[in-house]
Order: structure tokens, then C-alpha cells, then sequence
């Protein structure tokens, strides 16, 4: 069994479990925001699946091939951070009026990047289970990406929350860019970028629930 | 042809039946829950062998991504149902949620020893007791405690029941990947080394309630004390 191998995955996992217990430990409390535990669940998801794939290379000695549960944490994962965005920071965020509509556009751009990654993906020599479990997952990380640009890009005119949490949502969109990395590179059978997209996840995972936290306090102020 | 998943079911769900009728309300729950896991391990053993065809007999890949996805989703519904018609309240759904995976665990248990015979002993007993049975019941009992909190917070519903599903079959395919693999007793141990640790603070949250409750009771009656001396001493 050659660790080495399976180091940037063992990395991947040390990182978001690293996170995971960071947030469990200090956002389960009375008083807590709702949206850090939103933020700890999607570190709690990405964690256990991250763990099944660690569990099959050191039993197996491989990657599962095609759908496995693996990657229902990812997805898990990416619900939560959409939820959070979408459901906690849009509503607060974004007064929806139309002088605001340019940055909405600009907003796009991730999504149309995620998109066109998604098309390199799909004309690879996949299996279509591939091609469908691929989808569902870059839709979550172009309505991720969406929803993180936007709230970084947008002036902050409401009460203060998107100037806070700024950081945030700039390692969540480079985390979506760096998860869509490490799928083009698996599929591609390109180890090096596989290798350096995992340890660039593994390093936001471990301080996403940190730089959420210190955006909420910040607000809090 | 008889099949012997029916016979048992018969054979354990009777007596229970039979039992449901004498016993009060708060344990007619877990006993009837109990029974319906049992319900749902024989709808899911059909299903799971249908899918094993569909996947050309590849036993591994099917106990380590499909057979956990089949299980836990059908184990979480009549859980979900009951949060959403009966009672969302925590210690309820997490008794239901718990008896309905022990339930689901005491069926299969039963029908891998008849299939097994030849097999087993006291250390395989204590494995699928403590280890398959006690992994059931905690998968079931993450998402019933689990729902009891997304239940009431609209916007994190459909996210956090998602959520609570993934972790469910993770944990169910990391089980039964360890335990098809030379680290099987890693596997088996594993439920014994998450449930611990939950008892323990499940045991803690009940003591502070219970504290709580009594403070509060010794404060009413330490009121109603003092009103009837102040009346006493009026008259």
C-alpha cells in the first residue's frame, strides 16, 4: 500500500476535518448564528465523505470508480454552502434594486467559467454516470461560485453584513474554482494539479469556519 | 418455496404484535417502531436484490454504495413522516428514530445468522449485535435527532435533511467497507466508539434538564410556601 500516493487525499481529509471540529466546537452553542452551523455542517459533510474515500484507498488501493458516497458529501457540503449564501446572506445583502443589476451580471462570471469546465468534462472519455454525477455537481459549484462573487463584488448599502463577511466569500468562491480544478484534473489524469487542488481545498476547508466567524463577530460589532 | 426472511419476520413480529395491545402509550411507540423497521428490512432485502441483478452480482460495490443509500433512505421515511404528522420533539424522535433502526438491525441480524450457520460464534454474535445492530440504530437515530432541528428552521429544511441523509449512508458505507476488508474489527468497533461518546452527552443533557426541572419546581413550592404564611399570618 503506497501512502504517498494517497497523501493528497489523507491531506484533504486531515484539513476539512481539522475544520469540521474547529466549528463543531464552537458553533453548537446557545447564541450561535444559524449561518456558522450552516458553515459547520458543509465542513461536517465534505469531512465524512472525504473519510469513505480514505477508508477505500487504504482497503482497496484505489479510487472508487464512477458514483460512490464519497461524493454525496461534496455535494452535501456545497448544498450547505449555497443555503448559507443564498438563504442567510442574500436576503440581508442584496436589496435587489436595479442600479445593482451590473454586479449581478458580473456575478455570472464564475457561473459561465464552472459552466464552460463542466463542457471540457463532458467531452471527455467518460461514462455517462460520470457525465450525470458531474452535472449535478457543478450546478451546486456555479450556484455556489454565483452567490460568493456576488456578495463580494456587491457594494455593501444595507447594514453592514457584506463588507463583514467578505473573506468568506472569497475562499468559497477560490474553493469552488480549486473543487472544479481537482475534478478536471481526476478526469484528466493529471496528478500534479489533482495534488495541488486538494491541498489549496484542504487549507480553506480548515479555515473556513474561522474566517466566517470572524466576519460574523466583525458584524456583530 | 418458503422464504425464510418472511418466516422470521413472522416469527419476531407476532409476539410483538401481540404485545402492542397490552402495553401503554410511550412504550407502544417504541415497541411499534421497532416493528416497523423490522417492516422495512423486508421491503429493503427486496429491493437490495433487485439491485444486485441490476448490477451484474457485484457484491462489494453494492453493500458499499447502493445497499446504504436503499437502506437509509427508507429507514428515514416513516421517520420524516412521523416528525411532520405526529411530533417533531426531540427525545420522541430520537426513541422512534432508535427502535426503528434496532428493529431494522434485529431482522437482518436474524436472517444473516439462519444463512450463516456454519459461521458463527460467540465473537460473530457480538459483532452483528454490537456492531451492525448498534450502527442501524445510530444512523436512524442522527437523522430522526437531526430532523427535530431542521424541522423548525424552513430555510434550512430541505438542505439539512439532505445533509443528514449524506452523513447516514457515509457512515453506513464506511462500516461496511471496513468490515469487508482486513480491518474488519476497526469496523466493528466503530458504532461502540460513536455511541459512547453520545450517551455521554445525551446523559449530561438530560441531568441539566433534569436539574433545571426540579429548581424550577423548588422555587414554586418554596413560593406557595411563603403565600401561605403571609395568608396565615393575615388572618
Amino acid at each position: 500500500m503506497d501512502i504517498l500516493s494517497f497523501l493528497p487525499d489523507i491531506i484533504l481529509l486531515v484539513g476539512t476535518t481539522a475544520g469540521f471540529v474547529y466549528c463543531a466546537a464552537s458553533f453548537f452553542r446557545a447564541g450561535k448564528a444559524l449561518f456558522l452551523q450552516i458553515v459547520a455542517c458543509a465542513c461536517g459533510c465534505v469531512a465524512l465523505g472525504q473519510l469513505f474515500v480514505v477508508m477505500q484507498l487504504i482497503t482497496r488501493g484505489q479510487m472508487p470508480h464512477g458514483f460512490h458516497v464519497g461524493i454525496l458529501g461534496t455535494l452535501g457540503s456545497y448544498f450547505f454552502l449555497f443555503s448559507g449564501n443564498y438563504g442567510q446572506l442574500d436576503g440581508l445583502g442584496d436589496p435587489k434594486t436595479k442600479e445593482l443589476r451590473k454586479y449581478r451580471l458580473l456575478s455570472l462570471l464564475p457561473t459561465i467559467l464552472v459552466a464552460l469546465a463542466y463542457v471540457g468534462v463532458f467531452l471527455q472519455d467518460i461514462t455517462v454516470q460520470q457525465k450525470v454525477i458531474y452535472a449535478v455537481l457543478f450546478l451546486l459549484f456555479a450556484e455556489t461560485s454565483y452567490f460568493s462573487c456576488k456578495h463580494l463584488i456587491l457594494p455593501d448599502i444595507e447594514d453592514g453584513i457584506l463588507k463583514s463577511i467578505r473573506p468568506y466569500n472569497a475562499a468559497v468562491l477560490v474553493l469552488t474554482l480549486f473543487n472544479v480544478l481537482a475534478v478536471y484534473a481526476t478526469v484528466l489524469d493529471q496528478e500534479i494539479f489533482r495534488t495541488i487542488a486538494l491541498f489549496v481545498c484542504a487549507a480553506i476547508y480548515a479555515g473556513l469556519g474561522y474566517i466566517a466567524n470572524r466576519g460574523v463577530e466583525k458584524w456583530y460589532q | 418455496m418458503v422464504s425464510i426472511m418472511y418466516v422470521l419476520f413472522i416469527c419476531i413480529a407476532a409476539p410483538l404484535l401481540l404485545l402492542l395491545l397490552l402495553i401503554d402509550k410511550k412504550s407502544r411507540k417504541t415497541v411499534g417502531f421497532v416493528i416497523i423497521g423490522m417492516c422495512v428490512c423486508l421491503f429493503v432485502s427486496e429491493i437490495n436484490s433487485i439491485l444486485l441483478a441490476m448490477t451484474g452480482g457485484d457484491h462489494y460495490y453494492t453493500t458499499t454504495t447502493i445497499t446504504p443509500i436503499t437502506e437509509e433512505l427508507l429507514k428515514a421515511l416513516p421517520v420524516i413522516y412521523f416528525a411532520f404528522v405526529f411530533s417533531s420533539e426531540r427525545q420522541t424522535l430520537l426513541t422512534v428514530s432508535m427502535s426503528l433502526g434496532i428493529g431494522f438491525a434485529l431482522l437482518e441480524n436474524s436472517y444473516i445468522l439462519v444463512n450463516s450457520l456454519d459461521q458463527i460464534d460467540y465473537i460473530w454474535a457480538l459483532a452483528r449485535g454490537f456492531g451492525s445492530g448498534l450502527m442501524h440504530g445510530l444512523c436512524t437515530a442522527a437523522v430522526g435527532y437531526g430532523i427535530s432541528f431542521v424541522r423548525v428552521r424552513r430555510k434550512l429544511f430541505y438542505t439539512g435533511t439532505f445533509g443528514l441523509l449524506s452523513v447516514a449512508i457515509i457512515y453506513h458505507a464506511i462500516y461496511n467497507t471496513l468490515v469487508q476488508s482486513s480491518y474488519k474489527y476497526v469496523g466493528v468497533l466503530l458504532p461502540i466508539i460513536t455511541y459512547i461518546p453520545i450517551l455521554i452527552v445525551l446523559q449530561k443533557q438530560q441531568a441539566r434538564l433534569r436539574k433545571a426541572a426540579l429548581e424550577v419546581s423548588s422555587a414554586v413550592t418554596e413560593e406557595a410556601e411563603e403565600d401561605t404564611v403571609v395568608e396565615k399570618s393575615t388572618e
